[in-house]
């Protein structure tokens, strides 16, 4: 029998742990990768993961039926990865967790499958650079497409702070981006300079 | 030239009408500062749009539940702790209440005052009768007791110090090679 999301969400209020469990399930992807997105490293966003789970689950009485499950989810999330950031302070990006390759990925074609890397391996250091906020609010809109007025209402703040940390960030991404075509262009040269 | 409002419509997103979006590529083609913005803004979009969905490792909601678990488990222990803690307030608060209405309290300080006073005059009179008994004796003795006994604190506060020095400098090599 398949029990639909409303109905585990129901049954998970009155303390079922297994129907939450498939909630888990259904969300566990948009969630974890959204700690990835934010923290750099699959170990830092698997406890980020789990904790959020932890806290949405405790605090399902506060959910607010009418809006949507995932962009409150997501909410949690966000806002747990903003307060790790202020914490730690820790470089973001773990570059041998990047390089690392990944078994699990379905990759049915190699050169598509090496190009996703490619692109999450540069997007996620374009990332790193950015201060948490603004991270959290680029993340929201390009990786799951929220809308400025679902980012304000997932991260408690006003249009005009989204706003302006959007084009904060979307300056500082471009500026990121030609810096390193402008890095890789050289190394190129010198590397073919030294060849000849 | 102004940049500002090509910048704008680059950074902001905004939909651009017909004669804007005209405006927009003319300006593009004579500006290489909009136009590397605009490559730029383009190209890490294209990157976050293409980037795959990071998946955690199989196992996930298994793992969230021996996680579930063990948070369970904690919060168990906290309110066990919470609880303990409130109970022995209320049995300080009951019982300091109790003594302060009986007047048991105030008799319990002028005890404890007294008992302090004793104390000292104890001791104020027992160095008197110290210092009457160093007076009989030859000056050679406590001095030499003097003596043994600086000199063995002088001692202790060395070693001290050298061990303090030592550990110090040892942390300071280890931090030398974590930077290494």
């Amino acid at each position: 029998m398949i029990i639909s999301e409303a109905e585990n969400l129901k049954l998970a209020r009155q303390g079922n742990q297994e129907a939450y469990t498939s909630i888990v399930e259904t969300y566990q992807n948009p969630v974890y990768n959204l700690c990835y997105r934010m923290l750099g490293n699959s170990e830092a966003a698997e406890d980020a993961a789990q904790e959020t789970f932890w806290r949405a689950y405790n605090n399902l009485n506060r959910y607010d039926e009418e809006r949507p499950f995932a962009t409150w989810l997501l909410s949690i999330a966000a806002h747990y990865c903003i307060d790790q950031q202020r914490r730690k302070r820790l470089p973001t990006v773990d570059l041998d967790e990047i390089i690392e390759f990944n078994a699990e990925d379905p990759a049915p074609n190699p050169e598509h499958a090496m190009l996703d890397t490619e692109f999450s391996e540069e997007i996620q250091r374009q990332l790193a650079t950015l201060n948490e906020n603004d991270r959290a609010v680029l993340v929201l809109r390009y990786f799951y497409e929220l809308s400025e007025d679902e980012i304000c209402q997932a991260l408690s703040i006003t249009k005009s702070a989204v706003k302006s940390r959007l084009h904060r960030a979307r300056q500082h991404m471009a500026d990121q981006w030609n810096d390193d075509q402008e890095h890789l262009t050289a190394e190129r040269r010198q590397h073919e300079s030294q060849t000849i | 030239m102004n940049h500002k409002p090509f910048e704008n419509w680059i950074l902001d997103e905004l939909h651009l009408n017909a004669s804007q979006k005209k405006e927009m590529e003319k300006h593009l083609s004579v500006c290489p500062r909009c136009k590397r913005l605009d490559t730029g803004w383009q190209a890490s979009k294209r990157l976050m749009t293409h980037a795959q969905v990071k998946t955690p490792a199989s196992g996930f909601s298994t793992r969230w539940q021996a996680y579930a678990l063990k948070k369970q488990n904690l919060q168990k222990i906290r309110r066990y702790r919470l609880t303990l803690i409130g109970l022995f307030m209320l049995v300080f608060a009951a019982s300091l209440t109790y003594m302060v209405a009986s007047g048991s309290f105030l008799q319990m300080i002028a005890d404890a005052f007294n008992d302090l006073t004793n104390m000292i005059v104890a001791i104020t009179s027992g160095l008197s009768a110290l210092g009457l008994w160093l007076y009989r004796m030859p000056i050679a003795i406590p001095l030499t007791l003097g003596f043994i006994f600086f000199g063995l604190v002088n001692a202790f506060i060395m070693v001290a110090a050298f061990t303090l020095w030592n550990l110090k400098q040892r942390k300071v090599q280890t931090d030398e090679i974590r930077v290494e």
